[in-house]
């Protein structure tokens, strides 16, 4: 397993309940949501993309993004220019061996990728330190606060992340 | 079809579409500690998280949110029926299952699960296809396989993983 790489997939009729099925850490649940909320979500925010993370035949994690709408107002309109990674999770058999800071690159690359994106954001939560550390890694930069008093974090269009 | 519910006492529920203004709140419905166990995979408290992901990916899966006046107070869903849920096999011809009936820990007892199945079978036959409505439950939830037996569903046998099954055939 160590020799395949992450990559990104759809979720379909045929993977949707493996990739719901995957769990985080119990101490990281707090951080973020159910793979099953992420995947509901995406059904009616317009514009989210959403991929699921596998190593050969095994999904490992979850990815959603799409476009920004400022404080989550998702019945407002989404700020130009701007998309957010909205949920990225590694479930906890795989953690511990650089797999999220891959899905995270790869997930930045698609937002970037999108017509007329110039840069990516996210909003972290404040305590979860092992989080930002990763997003700064990747060139993420604190630029403000949500309405929570969360960090919000961007990487500009153009920085290409490294996977 | 015999229907001893009498449906004259059942508070009026409304089934409304699951949209981008009411998603959340019906992804926050919470179902009873006890309850858990009989309506997700997962043990989780908010079932109805799994559900709508699942009809999002479900071909024909419909999620409806149960409204008690303009609150939401619970979420069913239906869809064609495939054996063993085996959704890579085709469809068991003019067959529907309510996959899913959820109502808000905080709302029950006031007879709206009734209520909201009631809704949803006129519903459901008003698929042109559909000659047959069949339900699971968990094999614990015994109130559940009562209240359908009041609505008119009669048991028919067990599906792959031991939970019973009930079926309602079109008036």
């Amino acid at each position: 397993m160590t020799s395949q790489t992450l990559e990104l997939r759809p979720v379909d009729v045929t993977n949707y309940a493996r990739i719901i099925a995957l769990k985080t850490a119990p101490e990281q649940e707090i951080y973020v949501a159910s793979n099953a909320k992420a995947l509901a979500e995406a059904a009616y925010v317009a514009g989210q993309e959403v991929a699921g993370a596998w190593l050969g035949d095994q999904p490992v994690g979850l990815a959603t993004w799409g476009p920004y709408y400022v404080d989550d107002d998702y019945l407002g309109s989404p700020e130009e220019g701007s998309g957010i990674l909205e949920h990225v999770m590694i479930a906890a058999p795989f953690q511990g061996r650089g797999l999220g800071r891959r899905l995270v690159a790869l997930a930045s690359q698609r937002i970037l990728a999108r017509p007329g994106c110039r840069r990516a954001v996210l909003a972290v939560h404040e305590t979860n330190t092992m989080a930002r550390a990763l997003y700064a890694s990747l060139g993420y930069r604190q630029f403000g606060v949500d309405r929570d008093g969360d960090p919000l974090m961007e990487l500009l269009g153009g920085a290409n992340p490294e996977p | 079809m015999t229907r001893s519910q009498d449906e004259t006492t059942l508070p009026k529920v409304t089934l409304c579409a699951v949209d981008l203004d009411n998603y959340v709140r019906v992804m926050r419905l919470e179902v009873a500690p006890a309850q858990t166990d009989f309506l997700s995979l997962n043990g989780s408290r908010f079932p109805n998280e799994w559900a709508l992901a699942e009809s999002a990916y479900l071909p024909g899966f419909t999620p409806r949110a149960v409204c008690l006046a303009a609150t939401i107070v619970g979420l069913v869903v239906w869809g064609p029926y495939h054996l063993d849920y085996d959704y890579h096999v085709p469809q068991e011809p003019g067959v529907w299952i309510l996959d899913h009936v959820m109502i808000d820990a905080g709302q029950q007892g006031k007879g709206l699960g009734a209520a909201a199945v009631l809704a949803a079978i006129p519903e459901i036959f008003a698929i042109p296809e559909c000659r047959r409505l069949v339900l699971s439950y968990a094999n614990e939830n015994e109130r559940a396989g009562e209240l359908y037996a009041r609505l008119g569903f009669r048991p028919c046998g067990c599906d792959h993983e031991g939970a019973p099954m009930m079926e309602l055939l079109r008036p």
